[in-house]
């Protein structure tokens, strides 16, 4: 059986003719996966993909997380930040770089510290525009995928409007949105929603058209109503895409929200990088760009978590 | 969103429609709004000392205002917020008053409270640069479209020196260009800025605008004619407020740091010194040494003939035009102080 790209995607692919590009790594869990004989049942929703992704979401699928898995996956990136850390915390001084250039990692933790620099109030400001803009960011670009499956004139109207949106320098808008929406939280959450509907959005939907001609036409062959496909195929189909879209805009929502901060705010984590850069206290700046990091590594895992929760069948494979 | 975004709409309609329809004067009876915003440039520092402090020590609510000061930022540009009505009072340079003027934007000044402008040069000492003359080939730090900007046209202008022998390099309000000498000449703050390069350890000067004969002032509270015409009380109770907070924030520049510290507390206390006896002088300049955020019309004069004269403004503006000063008038009348 030759696989080919353009072919009905729902032929699940013999692993043995995975394309060359495919590490040992890789080949190492294939050879576990060999082992599974669930192949057949349900719908795989790995066979959705082109070929190479098809090893990358097997792949994350498989990987148990064991301490030993766990160090192999992360081992050497933790090693190459503690050799980062030390490094500078050595090399900066060393080089006469001076402290409102490139802060060395200790002056930046005891920035963190200070009590007056209140990071943790800060942090807390911009988490709150994050979170309400991502909510509302949340509810736009679900809300419009599901319209656009319902209304393909919506779509079609719409879709080309949202891209050229998505290309337009967002950031332009940061004054404009402080004029139309006054201060206080709601142009940050808006920026942030902007910025992180639009990821979300087109997950969402090349997600809900994933599903083959063929499942949709069983579907309807068995006399499925459109909320039913929606539910029982395309739901489940485009979920792994719409977590991959949610880590994406958590992380593009705790950007939005600085930004808005950093054109001008009397709090957050950009008005913290606004005074401190220019009072020079670049040790400062680098905490406040440290926790906004924090933050949405946060975000980040809550939306992994979940993945992990709610789209079992991707983890049991 | 959608009604946070209407509401101003329906508002701006509401409004229309009034002025449209009845063109009078507001009489007696309709009510003045007293609930009001005030944005300021930049952070809340001793540079806004005489706001801060009538918040503090109650004047505005004393005078029947309920008043909430507004931070600025690099982005939240107190024009365009108060001539949109997004905001009620803000602080901007006299340049920007005049020149919005030309541009049909209805503002007025209300007080002018930096007789001279803020801005300055720094040089580092050892650089040999001690005149605009000696900025020929060397690199000018350079903020576009800044009222720095304008200040720096008209030095060059008044020294004779061609803008075209300067390299212009674009910066913003950080100092690390120059501290890194990737820049031989940056536009300061001169109330503020000059602490945090020596602080940095730079030995700096500073080159002043006004020693070349640039008379230019510097930050002026203001509001839309519209609103100074339907709110006169509130103007004058808002204006006489913060007059009241200068003068304390003058006679006793410590409690108000102490203020400005209470509210913002990463803020530093020799900074805020420093910038204290450096705003104080700005005020005290000129009109400014009997009366505190007095407008001299002579030498608004001067400034938009200066600007006329630089091609900032392309037509003559009558400073009368652009100036309500009633309130500090009658602030300094009522306490027997003649200030011309």
């Amino acid at each position: 059986m030759v696989e080919k790209h353009s072919s009905p995607a729902h032929t699940v692919l013999p692993t043995r003719q995975l394309p060359a590009e495919l590490t040992s790594t890789m080949e190492h869990y294939v050879k576990i996966e060999k082992k599974g004989e669930h192949r057949d049942e349900g719908v795989d929703f790995a066979s959705l993909f082109p070929p190479h992704d098809q090893c990358m979401v097997r792949y994350g699928a498989m990987v148990k997380t064991t301490p030993h898995n766990l160090f192999r996956r992360l081992g050497p990136a933790l090693l190459l930040g503690v050799a980062l850390v030390i490094g500078l915390e050595w090399g900066l001084p060393a080089a006469g770089i001076p402290a409102y250039l490139l802060p060395t990692p200790s002056r930046v933790i005891n920035a963190a510290l200070q009590p007056e620099v209140r990071l943790i109030y800060h942090t807390g400001a911009t988490a709150s525009a994050a979170l309400l803009g991502l909510a509302i960011g949340i509810c736009i670009a679900l809300t419009l995928a599901i319209a656009f499956i319902f209304v393909r004139p919506l779509e079609d109207a719409l879709y080309p409007w949202i891209l050229l949106g998505q290309s337009l320098p967002s950031v332009a808008l940061a004054p404009l949105l402080t004029i139309w929406l006054g201060d206080g939280i709601a142009p940050r959450a808006a920026m942030a929603a902007l910025f992180a509907s639009f990821p979300l959005l087109i997950a969402t939907i090349s997600g809900l058209r994933r599903p083959a001609p063929e499942q949709l036409a069983m579907m309807q062959a068995y006399g499925a109503s459109q909320w039913q496909i929606l539910r029982m195929l395309r739901l489940p189909a485009a979920l792994p895409f719409i977590f991959s879209g949610l880590r994406v805009a958590g992380a593009l929502a705790v950007i939005g929200a600085l930004v808005g901060e950093l054109a001008g705010a009397g709090r957050g984590l950009g008005y913290l990088i606004t005074t401190s850069t220019y009072r020079l206290a670049t040790d400062r700046a680098f905490a406040a760009v440290a926790a906004a990091a924090g933050l949405a590594l946060v975000l980040h895992g809550i939306f992994l978590l979940l993945e992990r929760i709610i789209v079992f069948w991707e983890r049991e494979r | 969103m959608s009604h946070r975004t209407l509401l101003p709409l329906l508002l701006l309609v509401v409004l229309l429609v009034v002025t449209g329809c009845t063109n009078t004067a507001p009489t007696s009876t309709s009510p003045e709004v007293t609930k009001v915003t005030m944005r300021l440039q930049w952070l809340p520092q001793f540079q806004f000392a005489g706001y801060l402090v009538a918040e503090a020590r109650g004047y505005y609510r004393d005078a029947g205002l309920d008043v909430t000061i507004l931070p600025g930022g690099p982005d939240a540009i107190p024009l365009p917020l108060v001539a949109t009505g997004a905001d009620t009072f803000g602080s901007t340079g006299a340049d920007t008053i005049l020149i919005s003027r030309e541009q049909g934007i209805e503002v007025v000044a209300l007080a002018t409270w930096f007789q001279a402008s803020p801005v300055a040069f720094m040089v580092h000492r050892d650089s040999g640069i001690r005149s605009p003359q000696d900025f020929v080939g060397r690199r000018v730090g350079m903020f576009y479209g800044d009222n720095v900007e304008t200040e720096y046209r008209a030095l060059l202008a008044a020294t004779g020196v061609d803008p075209a022998s300067v390299i212009e390099i674009p910066g913003d309000y950080s100092l690390a260009p120059f501290l890194e000498r990737r820049a031989d000449v940056w536009p300061v703050y001169a109330t503020d800025q000059p602490y945090t390069a020596r602080a940095a350890g730079a030995d700096i000067d500073l080159i002043l605008a006004r020693d070349y004969g640039v008379e230019l002032m510097g930050d002026v509270l203001f509001t839309t004619a519209e609103f100074a015409r339907n709110n006169p009380n509130t103007v004058r109770a808002f204006v006489q407020a913060t007059l009241r907070g200068w003068q304390e924030a003058l006679n006793d520049p410590a409690a108000a740091i102490e203020i400005i510290l209470a509210r913002s507390p990463d803020f530093d206390r020799g900074h805020l010194e420093f910038e204290a006896a450096e705003t104080i002088k700005l005020l005290r300049y000129g009109i400014g040494e009997r009366c505190v955020g007095a407008s001299d019309r002579a030498v608004w004069q001067k400034e938009a003939q200066l600007l006329r004269s630089l091609g900032v403004l392309k037509s003559d503006i009558d400073p009368e035009t652009v100036l309500l000063t009633d309130a500090v008038d009658e602030y300094y009348r009522s306490q027997g102080i003649e200030c011309r």
